[in-house]
Order: C-alpha cells, then sequence, then structure tokens
C-alpha cells in the first residue's frame, strides 16, 4: 500500500536509455490500444454494411464525408494517428529485437545499448516514412 | 503466473510475432489503413504462402500472439502503475476480458 511509483520517472535526468525504455511502453500501449479498438470497430464496420441505406447512418456517412473533405485539421488529425501506429509498429519490433539480443548477453556495454538505441530510432523514423509514403501512394491514411 | 514464467512466455511470443512479421504487416495494414487482404499492395508480402491453411495458421499465429503479448505487457504496465490491491485485481481481471474479448471478435471477423 502506498507504494511509490515505478519506475521514479521524476527523479531521473532524461537519458537515451531511460527515454527509448519509456518510447518501448508507451508503443507497446498504442498497438495494444489499436489491437482492442480494432476489434470493438471490425463488428460495427461489419454492421454498417447492414445498416448503411438507413437515413441515419447515411447522415453519419455524408458528414463524416463532409469533414473529411473541408476540415484539414480532422485529415491531419487522422494523418497523425496513422503515422503514429506505422513508428509504433516499427519502433516497437525493432526495439524487441534489442530485448531479444540483450536476453541473449549480447550488447550490453553503454557504448552498445547507446548505439543501438539511435540506430534503432533511425530504423524506425526510415522505415515509418517509407512505409507512410508507400500507404499514401495508394491513397491509404490520405 | 510466476515471474520467469511471465517472461519466458513474453519473449515466446515476441519470437512468435517477428517470426510472422509479414503476415503481420499485411493484417496491419489491411485493419489500420482499411487495405484489401488480396490487394496488389500485399501481395510480395504474402506470396511465401499462398496455400490457405498456411494462411490460416499465419493469421491464428498472429492474433493468438499478438493478444497473449499485450495481455502480458499490460499486466506489467499495471503492476507497475496501478496501486491499491482491490483496483489492481479488478484491472487485471479486465485485461484478461478484454483481451479474450478481442481475440474472439477478431477471430470471428478475420479467420
Amino acid at each position: 500500500m502506498c507504494q511509490p511509483i515505478s519506475p521514479h520517472l521524476t527523479v531521473y535526468k532524461p537519458q537515451i536509455t531511460s527515454t527509448l525504455s519509456i518510447f518501448h511502453r508507451a508503443t507497446g500501449a498504442i498497438l495494444g490500444l489499436a489491437v482492442g479498438v480494432a476489434g470493438v470497430l471490425l463488428p460495427f464496420l461489419s454492421l454498417n454494411l447492414v445498416v448503411s441505406s438507413g437515413p441515419t447512418m447515411v447522415f453519419f456517412l455524408d458528414g463524416t464525408q463532409f469533414l473529411l473533405s473541408h476540415w484539414n485539421l480532422f485529415v491531419l488529425l487522422g494523418e497523425a494517428i496513422g503515422f503514429t501506429l506505422v513508428f509504433s509498429f516499427y519502433y516497437h519490433s525493432l526495439n524487441g529485437v534489442r530485448h531479444l539480443i540483450w536476453d541473449r548477453n549480447r550488447a550490453l556495454s553503454m557504448e552498445a545499448v547507446t548505439r543501438g538505441g539511435y540506430l534503432v530510432l533511425g530504423l524506425a523514423l526510415l522505415l515509418s516514412v517509407g512505409s507512410f509514403g508507400l500507404l499514401a501512394s495508394f491513397g491509404i491514411f490520405f | 503466473m510466476n515471474g520467469y514464467t511471465h517472461w519466458k512466455i513474453q519473449r515466446l511470443t515476441a519470437i512468435i510475432l517477428l517470426l510472422l512479421f509479414p503476415r503481420g504487416m499485411t493484417l496491419f495494414a489491411s485493419i489500420a489503413g482499411g487495405v484489401p487482404l488480396d490487394s496488389s499492395l500485399l501481395t510480395p508480402l504474402q506470396s511465401f504462402a499462398l496455400a490457405e491453411g498456411v494462411q490460416w495458421v499465419l493469421t491464428f499465429g498472429i492474433l493468438f500472439g499478438s493478444v497473449v503479448h499485450i495481455r502480458l505487457g499490460g499486466e506489467v504496465i499495471l503492476e507497475d502503475y496501478v496501486h491499491g490491491e482491490a483496483v489492481l485485481a479488478f484491472s487485471l481481471v479486465l485485461l484478461r476480458l478484454l483481451s479474450l474479448g478481442t481475440f474472439q471478435v477478431l477471430y470471428l471477423f478475420l479467420l
């Protein structure tokens, strides 16, 4: 009871190691939420096929269409969520590989950990931008 | 579940997900981006296994591995940040139920 919150985030000076560790948890939580949301949305998306001819759903779809075409902020929000998901996917996967390497007792020196951290971050960003561009060229997220 | 078993299953599911990475990408693009699974965009990622049975096994592996991995990761986060035995116990039960529900829905709609 009344245990201190772990880890003691506020008493540490931010470092690449701690920051990337927080990123790993955060991206994992984002991906977990995304899977949960997909689980909730999939049945509704299927239901939409059935009720989309009803006046309420037509109004809803028209409204969404209007927002998408007229409100740039809404589109930007969609793109931001899309990019966050793609980045989280790559970052969590690549950093997960780093964890598996550490479990084999490899690359555990401070230099290797720091270098690996920057490498994972750079690769995740590069792959995210590439994938997002590829998806965008197919008209997805845009 | 003791700490070692928890750690072992977390790693095991991580390895399964890594091995099934291409299939995971197709599902991710399909759900998050709305790309149909038979889209030409995804063909290169699926060409290594065209048999329907193999595709089923891969998708099942991804779904099961993901949900178990997420549940175990969620448990660690809850145990670290949620204090108070009753709230923690409730959160852990809720997480298990949500994981089970999510798996069932995704299984029904994707397989």
